[in-house]
């Protein structure tokens, strides 16, 4: 049986893939570690094991009463536009599905530092996550990014930069709902603050508006539209959402450029 | 003055909710400061040994306690003029139920004479003092330092504990081989480690492990022999054919030399 968190493979097969993705521009990825490794199954050619990995459980409540729809929402189009979220699950408790994010690492990272020059450092570090994460809170009305992202600055060899926390978006940005579908199909930028606002390259965040804006619209929907009622969320209020986001990321340029001096990116 | 301080815990069950102190963070007012176990002013040089040494879980994540020694520092050095947002976000980690939270400790009455920081190291040696650390073999030490001198564990391409799985044309697994460190980067260097100061079967396992794994990684194209590397140990005479055999295969450093910074840079950074 392996140590949890132990067995990294490189298969020489795929080698060839892996250089040609080395050589491009790619993403960080963080790898999730292992809990506890249990029994192997018996099936499957693979041979795989039964595993346990950390997550914290988040619930629907009362500051955000359409968490849990909020987050899976979240995490599908962070997902399609390969924004760098935590990655997360829906999961089954006696109160219905609840959204359990999974922990990047088995001891805690903090969250990034909330002082400016921190921030400023992570921004050169990880220039196109930050980027993406601004056009990505930009189209789902996050004005809560503050410090919800963990990120490695002294680490060289482990680079990992993940956002986390989309409880007060999309649905949540106010406390109607309506209100919320309402602001996102409209030219209101909704950010007044982000942790990177000042501090990223103009010309990634323009490359990040552009990735979005060209999404095709049914991948978009396909992210909001459960085909069923989901805990608090009606499946009218969900294909409004759809409709909002298609609308705005249509627009997300032009939202931007109206705001541009706040943003303030640099040259 | 008065001086308030905060216990730092190392909480590594957050159920069980049992802390161990590793540092400590006080305010005077207008300043905070803040001392933790192997501290440095250096980030790059913090101990990592003391925190490594404390579970399972932290000897195998030592690495995230650099990143919040940085973070406590950080808002030390930047939230420590206003005493109520450095309370506020040291009680959020609490909150958050993180591994690593803030306690309150009590506030210091200290004559206006003693200088603020020697105060706190007083109270890091009073609350935090050393612990004991499992002693490290010299062989285990001198390796730990040979990596960390020729600066290989803090290359973007440096891994450890890897396996890797070779794969015949038909795309079925022919071997695989594990190696304790490696830089990914072609040309890739792969390291074994054989001890001669062991038990006789122990030995002898070790150094058929290494020679098939070198064997496995220069037939499947993975790395030249040149850059397989044997870390390793004086040995005894009765011991050198196998040392023989070691060499036919791969580079041998014995990490407790004095050169042997110099000798594993010079395979390191040979031209592929």
């Amino acid at each position: 049986l392996l140590e949890p968190g132990e067995k990294f493979i490189y298969k020489t097969q795929l080698e060839q893939f892996q250089i040609k993705m080395l050589a491009g521009w790619r993403m960080v990825e963080s790898e999730y570690k292992i809990h506890s490794i249990r029994r192997k199954l018996t099936t499957g050619v693979t041979a795989p094991y039964a595993c346990t990995i950390h997550a914290v459980l988040k619930y629907d409540g009362e500051e955000s009463p359409y968490n849990v729809y909020n987050e899976q929402v979240a995490l599908r189009l962070a997902q399609t536009l390969h924004i760098p979220v935590a990655d997360g699950v829906l999961a089954a408790t006696a109160d219905g599905p609840a959204y359990a994010s999974i922990k990047v690492n088995p001891i805690d990272l903090p969250d990034m530092s909330e002082t400016d020059r921190e921030r400023e450092k992570v921004a050169i570090l990880y220039p196109d996550e930050s980027a993406a994460l601004v056009a990505f809170d930009i189209l789902i009305g996050n004005d809560d990014r503050a410090s919800n992202i963990k990120v490695t600055q002294r680490t060289r060899h482990i680079k990992i930069f993940r956002a986390f926390d989309h409880s007060h978006a999309l649905l949540n940005i106010e406390g109607d709902p309506c209100e919320c579908i309402k602001r996102l199909k409209s030219s209101d930028m909704i950010v007044q603050f982000h942790p990177f606002f000042e501090k990223l390259s103009k010309a990634a965040l323009e490359r990040w508006v552009a990735r979005i804006e060209v999404t095709e619209e049914d991948y978009i929907r396909e992210c909001c539209i459960f085909g069923k009622n989901f805990r608090d969320v009606t499946e009218t209020m969900q294909h409004d959402l759809a409709d909002a986001l298609v609308w705005r990321k249509a627009n997300l340029a032009t939202i931007i450029a109206r705001e541009i001096n706040k943003i303030a990116p640099l040259p | 003055m008065r001086l308030e301080y905060y216990l730092i815990q190392y909480i590594d069950d957050p159920l069980r909710n049992e802390g161990r102190n590793i540092g400590v963070m006080a305010h005077d007012g207008s300043c905070a400061y803040f001392r933790a176990l192997g501290d440095s002013d250096n980030p790059d040089e913090v101990d990592l040994s003391y925190f490594e040494a404390m579970t399972e879980k932290t000897r195998q994540n030592g690495w995230v306690y650099r990143e919040w020694l940085n973070w406590f520092d950080t808002l030390a050095k930047n939230e420590g003029r206003y005493p109520d947002r450095l309370s506020r976000v040291l009680g959020k980690l609490e909150a958050q139920g993180a591994n690593f939270v803030a306690r309150y400790g009590g506030v210091l009455d200290v004559d206006d004479e003693i200088i603020p920081e020697a105060m706190v190291n007083e109270l890091f040696h009073t609350l935090v003092g050393k612990p004991v650390r499992k002693a490290q073999s010299k062989f285990t030490a001198c390796l730990e330092q040979l990596l960390a001198n020729t600066d290989i564990k803090t290359r973007p391409d440096y891994d450890w504990d890897v396996e890797v799985e070779f794969f015949d044309k038909s795309g079925k697994l022919s071997s695989s081989v594990r190696l304790p460190h490696i830089l990914k980067d072609k040309p890739r260097t792969v390291f074994k480690i054989v001890r001669f100061r062991t038990n006789n079967q122990s030995f002898i396992r070790q150094v058929n492990d290494a020679i098939f794994t070198f064997q496995e990684v220069q037939k499947n194209g993975f790395a030249d022999k040149g850059r397989c590397v044997v870390l390793t140990e004086p040995y005894p005479a009765d011991k050198s054919s196998y040392l023989d055999r070691l060499a036919a295969v791969a580079q041998i450093v014995d990490v407790t030399a004095k050169d042997a910074a110099a000798h594993l840079l010079s395979i390191v950074n040979a031209a592929g």
